[in-house]
């Protein structure tokens, strides 16, 4: 557990003070949101609901990509002989959850400054957001570690997590549609559980596969 | 004869049982249209109606009967009876009068039964709007005559005016799928296994499995909108079900780009096998729990009950059940003979490596 606070404090340092990984990831999200200004000016909360999880979900594929650069070479060779997998793991995933929150943040600022806040129960998207969190840091990170592990060609991480990622989307579209009143169901509570039931999924799938992962 | 051939054998003729008699067998005589469709209680109303897989141009009117049925009692027998048309007749109905305690509005059965082709019938035929007799109204009650339908005398499938002859294709769409299922559940399965063993045979089945199943899978699809065609109006229409089976083949295409991206054979059989578990868990909530909460037209989703009761009578279980087992086998004997392939063609690589 110790190990497993120290390898996150690392990866948040080193996040934190990497040139290109949070300055680009935040200069992706602002440049984004002022291309939608400039290209809808005002939008419906629909779109606005889309565009914000596609902003969100893109970034977090870039950063989990970059997350896992240490894990060939030297630094992994490191980490095998000094920790287990599961707190190498998951301390990346606990960095890239926070990561993920804090895009999510900026992107709701800058959208909602430029585009409007369309958001009207912000309880529920809150818990949207977190649980949405939850099991795309989860995702992308067990996938970012497998694209790390291929050698040559990196690049299939959207490829590898997009047509898996729909379960997930396909919830969160619809429930933060529904908070933010472009879709009215009163019996939202069930797609709640669902998408937790899929995070639980994805989280007994990574303890369970990401020793696999890790030996060479 | 050994084992290993009979349950291929048996698949194969399985699926050509099926194959037969689900083109050959013809469908029950239905009802297509009537007109009008409307009329008011108390008149005579003429209705000419058309059949489906009938030919009246052998047969005596007096063969034929017909009934407008507004509940299990009231029965109205047609007092005239007239062919007009090789698969038309004009029926005449004097329809009762209502009584006090009737909605405004009675929906009725049209039936119409001869002994050559069997009964055909039509809900909601004819929607008969609410008029009270001035006189004493039990005289109407000598009006209703029960029904007594004819059975059709060869082997026949439900007729249903919204499928018609599409109804066979459940012989072909739901197995291709059924076996899809089991031929991915396989793959994950073998996935498992060389995970556990890192036996190198293990992965070459994980991976025929997945590549027969997205055939099947394709299959499924394309029979599935050709279905979407006839009964819903378009091939495609972003219908939440075609939606998620059209992703479930792209993750399993994305396996196999993942496959062919990684040269290092022990890696690529570990990294793929994870890949593959990974996948198929979570197309469960895709396939299965997704659709289910969203409106959707495929037969058990959204609410629309899944296939049974009358879309699926006991001539139709004749045919259905042999042809899941027969697909599942042939899915399995194409997976079992692209593995044995591959073994073999490896086998014969590293020998050739070895000389």
């Amino acid at each position: 557990m110790n190990r497993w606070i120290v390898l996150w404090q690392k990866e948040m340092v080193a996040q934190w003070r990497s040139q290109s990984s949070l300055p680009a990831i935040i200069l992706y999200v602002l440049s984004t949101t002022f291309i939608v200004f400039a290209a809808f000016a005002r939008i419906d909360e629909r779109t606005w609901v889309v565009l914000y999880w596609i902003i969100l979900v893109l970034s977090a594929a870039q950063s989990a990509q970059n997350s896992f650069r240490d894990v060939e070479g030297v630094s992994g060779w490191y980490y095998y002989s000094v920790c287990r997998v599961e707190e190498y793991f998951f301390s990346k995933v606990a960095a890239n959850f926070i990561l993920l929150g804090l895009m999510a943040v900026l992107t709701f600022l800058g959208l909602s400054l430029f585009s409007g806040m369309p958001i009207r129960n912000l309880g529920l998207f809150v818990g949207v957001n977190v649980s949405a969190w939850l099991g795309l840091s989860l995702l992308f990170s067990f996938l970012g570690f497998l694209n790390a592990k291929i050698e040559g060609q990196q690049g299939l991480l959207p490829l590898l997590s997009f047509p898996l990622l729909l379960p997930i989307l396909l919830e969160v579209i619809k429930l933060s549609s529904i908070s933010a009143g472009a879709m009215t169901d009163t019996e939202y509570m069930s797609d709640l559980y669902i998408l937790l039931a899929v995070d639980a999924l994805i989280l007994a799938l990574t303890l369970l596969l990401i020793r696999y992962l890790w030996q060479s | 004869m050994r084992l290993q051939w009979v349950w291929k054998i048996l698949g194969a003729l399985l699926v050509l049982y099926s194959l037969i008699w689900g083109l050959f067998i013809p469908l029950k005589p239905g009802i297509v249209s009537v007109e009008p469709n409307r009329a008011q209680a108390g008149e005579t109303i003429e209705l000419v109606y058309e059949g489906y897989n009938v030919d009246y141009q052998d047969v005596n009117e007096r063969d034929i009967s017909a009934w407008l049925l507004m509940d299990s009692v009231r029965t109205i027998a047609a007092d005239r009876l007239e062919i007009i048309g090789n698969r038309s007749v004009l029926l005449t109905f004097s329809l009762p009068y209502f009584r006090d305690a009737d909605p405004g509005v009675i929906s009725t059965t049209l039936v119409v039964s001869d002994s050559t082709h069997g009964y055909a019938l039509l809900p909601s035929a004819v929607s008969v709007l609410k008029a009270v007799s001035e006189q004493d109204s039990a005289k109407e009650e000598g009006a209703f005559t029960p029904i007594r339908i004819d059975y059709p005398n060869e082997t026949t499938f439900p007729f249903r005016n919204i499928l018609k002859e599409t109804i066979r294709n459940t012989y072909y769409h739901v197995p291709l799928w059924f076996s899809m299922i089991i031929l991915f559940l396989l793959s994950a399965f073998y996935s498992a296994k060389y995970l556990n063993t890192r036996v190198k045979a293990f992965d070459i089945w994980a991976r025929s499995y997945a590549e027969i199943a997205i055939i099947l899978g394709v299959l499924g699809l394309v029979t599935g909108a050709i279905w979407a065609r006839f009964t819903w109006g378009a091939f495609w229409s972003w219908d939440v079900k075609q939606f998620t089976s059209a992703v479930a083949l792209l993750i399993y295409l994305s396996y196999f780009i993942l496959r062919s991206s990684i040269s290092d054979e022990d890696k690529r059989a570990r990294l793929t096998a994870s890949y593959n578990i990974f996948a198929f868990v979570l197309l469960i909530p895709l396939l299965f729990i997704i659709p289910r909460l969203t409106d959707s037209l495929h037969p058990g989703n959204g609410g629309n009950p899944a296939m049974g009761g009358e879309d699926l009578d006991s001539t139709m279980r004749w045919v259905f059940y042999p042809a899941v087992i027969g697909w599942i086998l042939l899915g399995l004997w194409m997976s079992n003979l692209k593995a044995r392939y591959l073994i073999v063609f490896q086998n014969r690589e590293e020998e050739f490596m070895s000389d």
